[in-house]
């Protein structure tokens, strides 16, 4: 989790991202470690809040959002809201779309 | 529940509800296993289960959930909002909706799994106590997967987990059509069939324009099932799936016998037809199967019973002013409800909209009898399979009502087709008669046969009928060196019969007279002779007498001969002459006496 709010107030709304997993099998750790590609790819000033939830352990949580296909991850920004299904295997496709400005830099 | 009857046999099952889709089955969904509905679009995947899981849910205890992939919440509300069985709303906690429709702001990167959707179910539940599951056009979900063994693996998931939980799972996908270059049935569909312990295929076909839906079960792991395509039907009841044998039970039985309105006929049939039988009555064109049916339909108003008298492609008023001709007087029974008549328009809609028309206005009305004229009009439209399903649906609500039902078919030849027709309409009715010309002598005559009366000991005779001004009837039988004889056949062979008759009445009578004659004449010679023979005998008489009387005198004379000798011989000469007389005459005496 990243927090250094005070010495950088010209930089872009913090972005939080939301990760539902089912479980920690081998599937979900493979998605968790692309994820954490995928964060380190962003560029430095965006601010990012990680979370990641397990929808066995928070099934009323899921019901509700309508998270059935998991992994799913909700991009909420100032900005933007986005829902990504998949495993985030396609690290460079999510950031062109949550970043699209570094991606061209 | 058939519980007992389940743990039998190893799975248990859950009744759908579908009465002939529990018969199919041996009573219905296999319990806490995966079952597959497969079917194209419009074949009634989603009504199937929703229905199903409604019956399930008709137990106040019974939790269910319905996961949509296809539609959402609203929409399916409005969708099941106009049966009977859709209580809506049914209460949160019993009936959970779950729209699981995929979003189209999603962006899908890489490989995804269920696991948040069995995740979020099984929280239900845990709090619930759910007990049904429908998965709804699942196919959508697995087909969003790049990799198609991602979909494997998925409803290898979906399985494990069910199996886990004992969780009765109905999910119903999509039926593809194969893709170019590839055979058979899409992969998805392949992977539900191995994967499921029950597939189920609705089929949807259209025949002469009609469409007509039919149901196979590809596979019941640990049960037995019918093999073969059953028709199915949806209506405004939902689908309904009838049992091959309507007959098969489940209502009220009666040994009442209620009257056809002829007299003759109900003696021939053992004193009339069933209350709560179906009875065909089959001919060709102009043998008078609707006059037969207002008859019925008539004499029945008469006693007060209700009938609901329901026409195809012919307007009621036809039909009671035609009726009038043969002295069969409807228009009083419509007019005080005793009788109700209804004119479809027979290719207006497929057989099993008519049919649920015709259900819907046996729960109005509420008739003891219900006549369907001619019920060939279900089976004219659409195919003869789904024609008679339709019948099926309607002679068994019949049935349940306890309500008599006269079908009226046109059927040319009961010969003809003997092998389809002939099994179809035997298991519908319970009676069959059949009306039929006998063409003969530049004539044809109507005759009525009973092919088959369930339960009666009816009469094996052809009888002719008899179509006048004052009704319909049936005449007695004339037979000849075993065939029956009808019209001028029949009054030529009788007039024959009369005429010589009369002959061999005239000849015998002739003689009789001959020989009475001959009989009086024999008697008068008898008198003659007797006459004759009288008069002989008293000529003996008197000849005895008369030779008593020469004795006398013989013996007289000659003591006075002896007398004369002695003293005189002058009569000497008379006495000779007298003897020989008396000689003469004696045997002729003896001869008339013999």
């Amino acid at each position: 989790m990243v927090a250094e709010t005070e010495d950088r107030q010209n930089r872009p709304p913090p972005v939080i991202l939301k990760f539902y997993v089912a479980g920690d099998g081998g599937f979900t750790r493979q998605a968790v470690a692309n994820l954490d590609n995928l964060v380190a790819l962003l560029p430095q000033e965006i601010e990012v809040i990680q979370e990641i939830i397990d929808v066995t352990q928070n099934p009323a949580v899921a019901l509700e959002l309508g998270i059935f296909s998991t992994p799913t991850l909700i991009v909420s920004s100032a900005k933007q809201n986005l829902r990504f299904v998949g495993d985030l295997s396609d690290a460079r496709k999510v950031i062109r779309i949550i970043a699209p400005e570094s991606d061209r830099a | 529940m058939a519980k007992s009857k389940a743990n039998r046999k190893g799975v248990q099952k859950i009744e759908t509800g579908f009465r002939g889709f529990d018969a199919m089955t041996l009573g219905g969904l296999p319990r806490g296993r995966v079952s597959v509905i497969r079917g194209g679009a419009g074949t009634g995947k989603t009504l199937f289960a929703m229905q199903t899981l409604c019956h399930w849910l008709s137990d106040t205890s019974r939790v269910g959930i319905f996961v949509s992939f296809e539609e959402g919440r609203n929409n399916i509300e409005s969708n099941f909002a106009v049966f009977d069985w859709w209580q809506a709303p049914f209460s949160k906690d019993r009936l959970l909706l779950v729209d699981a429709r995929w979003r189209t702001d999603v962006i899908q990167s890489g490989s995804f799994d269920l696991s948040g959707l069995l995740a979020a179910v099984e929280g239900v539940i845990g709090q619930n106590q759910a007990n049904f599951l429908v998965l709804d056009g699942i196919d959508v979900l697995l087909n969003m997967m790049p990799d198609p063994l991602d979909a494997r693996r998925e409803l290898l998931r979906l399985q494990h987990w069910t199996e886990a939980l004992a969780l009765t799972t109905l999910v119903t996908m999509k039926g593809h059509a194969p893709l170019e270059g590839q055979s058979g049935r899409g992969f998805l569909e392949d992977l539900a069939t191995y994967m499921a312990d029950c597939v189920l295929e609705l089929d949807r076909d259209s025949f002469h324009g009609i469409a007509y839906r039919t149901l196979y079960i590809q596979k019941y792991r640990g049960s037995g099932h019918t093999q073969n395509k059953v028709p199915y039907t949806i209506g405004d009841q939902g689908i309904e799936i009838v049992p091959a044998d309507a007959s098969a039970g489940g209502f009220k039985v009666y040994t009442q016998r209620v009257s056809t309105g002829m007299a003759d006929l109900d003696e021939m049939l053992g004193g009339g037809i069933f209350r709560g039988s179906t009875t065909l009555v089959t001919g060709a064109p102009g043998t008078t199967k609707t006059t037969f049916a207002s008859g019925v339909a008539a004499s029945a108003s008469q006693r007060g019973e209700k009938v609901l008298y329901i026409c195809f492609d012919e307007a009621p008023e036809e039909i009671v002013r035609n009726m009038k001709s043969v002295n069969i007087h409807l228009a009083d029974a419509v007019k005080n409800h005793t009788l109700h008549m209804e004119g479809f328009v027979a290719r207006s809609s497929g057989p099993d909209l008519l049919a649920g028309r015709t259900r819907q206005l046996l729960k109005e009305f509420q008739p003891r009898f219900l006549i369907l004229d001619p019920v060939s009009a279900f089976t004219a439209i659409g195919s003869e399979e789904l024609g008679y399903s339709a019948i099926r649906l309607i002679t068994h609500e019949a049935k349940q009502r306890g309500v008599t039902v006269i079908l009226t078919s046109l059927l040319d030849d009961v010969e003809q087709n003997k092998e389809k027709s002939k099994a179809h309409i035997s298991t519908l009715a319970d009676n069959w008669i059949h009306l039929s010309y006998v063409a003969n002598a530049g004539e044809r005559n109507r005759a009525l046969t009973i092919v088959k009366s369930r339960g009666t000991a009816h009469s094996n005779q052809v009888r002719e009928l008899i179509l006048s001004s004052d009704g319909i009837w049936l005449k007695p039988v004339y037979t000849e060196k075993g065939e029956v004889l009808m019209g001028a056949m029949r009054w030529q062979r009788e007039e024959e019969d009369r005429q010589q008759e009369r002959r061999e009445r005239l000849e015998s009578e002739r003689r009789y007279r001959s020989a009475s004659r001959e009989m009086t004449d024999i008697q008068s010679q008898i008198r003659e002779l007797e006459t004759a023979l009288e008069k002989r005998r008293h000529d003996l008489e008197s000849f005895e007498l008369e030779v008593g009387l020469t004795g006398e005198e013989e013996k007289s004379r000659r003591q006075a001969l002896a007398h004369i000798r002695t003293s005189r011989s002058s009569k000497q000469s008379a006495s000779p002459k007298t003897r020989t007389n008396s000689r003469k005459k004696a045997p002729a005496a003896k001869k008339g006496g013999k």
